[in-house]
């Protein structure tokens, strides 16, 4: 796929290519959880490939009547089901393996936790101070303090936590190999 | 746009795997078209995953949520890495600042024992001996604490080496229509493996078999390859007792020729139930 084609694509998300690139993430977000939620074990791979089609029937001329994410639930269902017919290669384990953190290969607790702890301090300190009340203590008193519904705090608190855990899985990502 | 009662408990009952497969579909189409659902399905399912790992979820949804996430390599990650992130943020918590703590210590126990402040040194002293001893006794306590903390987890470490099975022979025959409810096998807490003992004496023996573990609603559990051991009529299909929340289900097993064909050989149906 050329990278004329890869923005005709975006171009369907929306003209303004800086939405357009948010629109993407937030989608590909949606089929990671999508994968995720129906068992796959490589969900990001597969959400890679339902763009991959997708692209290929955008630059095929293909018409996207019903919208682009639309589209893609579509392609993201047949893939579903793709995986499931494949024969697995890996079985269950006889025991249930012990309850070990995993956030990335070769990371231990306390590289994990250095990681945390670094990202939670280039928050600004009122995002901390939601999660610490939120999570640590009565979330209930904090959305009267805060004046929100606790459907609003838990949207809130959720935008916070994803930036933690993109920002972790880009920690994870710059780890060099070996370490 | 804030959910109603019924959103909630439905998207809820999505997360957790209760919902059938059109209504599943149906939520998933929602929330690919409309991404404020979106954000509101994934905070209901970090409000979960935060109550799971801090005790705050009533029994029967811990159950349910389980079943499910510590099923699941992947949704087992999201509660390690939301774990990591309450680690922190318990580390970032901050202390409460001490109001009296610009003032001498001397000062202070003076005004702690209405005492005139000539008494006071004597009484800073009679502290600062007090405070000695609480020290030492601190880390007696410390001590004891990591003691136990220390046996706690070669307990736990015991209990994670010696898993609780449960055992159900299986015998062939699967129901149909509305001709009978299915065997129904009782699970009782705290089991960590289901062994299936699957009763083959009827059928053509191979060398090697796979089981194929579905949920009558067509979602697959679990496949294994499975070899006989010695001259057995029976052949076991082990899993995590987690990853079998009270359903109904139908395990199809095949034996694989030489040649590596797959030959279906017979099902069988049973029930979940949680005690």
């Amino acid at each position: 796929m050329s990278d004329r084609e890869a923005n005709q694509f975006l171009a369907r998300l929306d003209p303004d290519p800086r939405i357009a690139e948010q629109k993407y993430h937030t989608l590909r977000s949606k089929l990671i959880f999508y994968f995720q939620q129906n068992g796959c074990s490589d969900p990001q791979n597969l959400a890679d490939e339902v763009f991959l089609r997708a692209l290929r029937r955008s630059s095929e001329g293909a018409e996207f009547y019903s919208g682009v994410n639309a589209f893609c639930y579509g392609i993201a269902q047949n893939v579903l089901r793709e995986e499931r017919r494949r024969p697995r290669h890996e079985e269950l384990p006889e025991e249930l393996p012990p309850a070990e953190p995993h956030l990335g290969p070769g990371l231990s607790r306390a590289e994990q936790a250095v990681f945390a702890h670094e990202f939670l301090n280039k928050l600004p300190p009122d995002e901390i101070d939601i999660l610490v009340r939120y999570h640590l203590e009565d979330r209930a008193q904090l959305a009267h303090q805060l004046n929100v519904s606790p459907n609003g705090l838990r949207i809130r608190v959720c935008r916070i936590t994803q930036k933690v855990r993109e920002a972790l899985a880009g920690g994870v990502k710059r780890m060099p190999a070996g370490t | 746009m804030p959910l109603t009662g019924t959103e909630e408990q439905h998207l809820i009952d999505y997360l957790l795997g209760q919902l059938t497969p059109e209504e599943r579909a149906s939520v998933e189409q929602r929330y690919f078209e409309d991404d404020e659902w979106f954000e509101q399905t994934r905070a209901l399912e970090d409000e979960l995953i935060r109550d799971y790992l801090c005790n705050a979820l009533p029994a029967a949804r811990r159950r349910l949520f389980e079943a499910r996430y510590l099923a699941a390599p992947e949704l087992r990650a999201k509660i390690e890495q939301t774990r990591t992130i309450l680690e922190a943020l318990r580390a970032e918590r901050p202390a409460a600042p001490s109001p009296s703590v610009a003032r001498p210590l001397w000062q202070r126990a003076a005004d702690l024992f209405g005492l005139p402040p000539r008494l006071g040194f004597a009484t800073a002293a009679l502290s600062v001996a007090s405070l000695a001893v609480a020290v030492w006794l601190g880390g007696q306590t410390a001590t004891l604490r990591q003691n136990v903390a220390r046996l706690e987890r070669e307990l736990a470490s015991q209990a994670r080496r010696a898993p609780v099975a449960a055992s159900f022979l299986l015998s062939p025959g699967v129901l149909k229509g509305s001709e009978a409810a299915p065997k129904r096998l009782a699970i009782p807490p705290g089991v960590d493996q289901v062994r299936l003992e699957l009763d083959i004496a009827g059928a053509r023996k191979y060398e090697r078999y796979r089981a194929y573990l579905r949920s009558v609603a067509g979602l697959e559990v679990a496949s294994q390859e499975i070899t006989p051991g010695g001259a057995t009529d029976q052949l076991v299909f082990s899993l995590p007792s987690a990853s079998l929340p009270a359903d109904d289900y139908i395990l199809s097993l095949g034996g694989l020729s030489s040649s590596g064909t797959f030959e279906e050989l017979e099902s069988y149906s049973f029930g979940i139930v949680r005690k």
